[in-house]
């Protein structure tokens, strides 16, 4: 006597199509839906010049480095180290860092914290290839941290000559 | 008009240097005022001061002394960037209070300085993320033996004879 299964009995499922949107709806639910990793602060670092308004005022010669990190959203403040490099000698180093610094939020909507007067001495007015850098955190208003970094992108050169610490 | 009124003026002009300065001469010229703000802030929880073109509101909380700040005849206080600890041994809070009250000073006066001749930039508050009385800001952050040396080192500044002399 030979023994049949009912093999396509067996392998033919049938979900019916309402089930599962329900099983689809269910994961996204738990694993959320894809998204994209989008910073929602930056910053804009700008080339480091020499201060005229410095010199005017206090007649010294100083080399300015202006920072701004621009959010999405609200933000609370916003830490940076910032530090300026320059071209001694055809090496790149780290001409000078800044202690860190703090900047609480300004303009609509505080979503901006502005670095507007990062300075330091020029040992001499001799012309020489700078570069700003920084990196930090914002704390947003939500609480939420965000870190940030920038660059001015290129080395120019400025008739101030820092002295490297 | 003497060095340390002019620099009262020069609010976000102030170089590290100089705000480093202030700091150390603010702490030894002011030691009788703090102590009895110390006292004052101990007793109450609370405190208010004026100082260059700025209001300081001091609070303790959970064992942490804090400030907020706001300029004269302004509406908003700054949020409560500073704190420091204070449960250590009741002899000791108040020089860890005089230390946080001359650091709450010279943030003030480089946000809110008495009107000069310099143009403020519009920056919102400001103020270092390491305090003078911390000595990880000497070193940057790299360390306390570091910046103790560093500290001990530039214990003198020049800045610091010109605020005592002129």
């Amino acid at each position: 006597m030979s023994i049949t299964f009912p093999v396509k009995q067996i392998l033919k499922f049938k979900v019916p199509g309402v089930l599962a949107l329900a099983i689809l709806a269910g994961q996204l639910a738990l694993t959320g839906l894809p998204t994209k990793d989008h910073p929602l602060c930056k910053l804009k670092v700008e080339r480091p010049h020499t201060s005229t308004y410095t010199k005017e005022r206090k007649n010294l010669d100083v080399l300015k480095l202006n920072i701004t990190s621009e959010c999405e959203v609200e933000q609370k403040y916003t830490i940076l180290n910032a530090d300026i490099q320059a071209i001694f000698e055809n090496t790149q180093i780290t001409a000078h860092r800044f202690n860190a610094e703090l900047r609480t939020g300004v303009g609509k909507g505080r979503t901006e914290a502005r670095f507007l007067n990062l300075l330091v001495n020029c040992a001499s007015l001799e012309s020489t290839m700078y570069l700003g850098h920084a990196s930090g955190e914002v704390h947003l208003a939500n609480g939420k941290v965000e870190k940030v970094s920038g660059d001015s992108e290129s080395f120019v050169s400025e008739d101030c000559k820092i002295e490297a610490k | 008009m003497s060095y340390f009124e002019e620099c009262l003026t020069l609010g976000r002009f102030l170089s590290q240097a100089e705000k480093e300065a202030l700091y150390r001469y603010l702490l030894e010229k002011n030691r009788d005022t703090y102590t009895s703000q110390a006292s004052a802030l101990l007793q109450n929880g609370y405190l208010k001061v004026g100082f260059a073109n700025g209001e300081i509101q001091y609070g303790i909380q959970d064992h942490y002394v804090y400030y907020t700040a706001r300029k004269i005849h302004s509406a908003e206080f700054t949020p409560a960037l500073r704190q420091l600890k204070l449960n250590i041994p009741d002899f000791m809070k108040t020089r860890r209070l005089q230390t946080f009250f001359a650091q709450a000073e010279v943030d003030v006066m480089s946000n809110y300085p008495l009107p000069g001749a310099n143009r403020q930039p519009d920056e919102g508050y400001g103020i270092n993320a390491i305090p003078f009385y911390d000595l990880n800001y000497y070193s940057n952050g790299a360390g306390k033996i570091r910046g103790l040396m560093k500290r001990i080192a530039s214990s003198n500044s020049e800045i610091l004879t010109k605020l005592r002399t002129l």
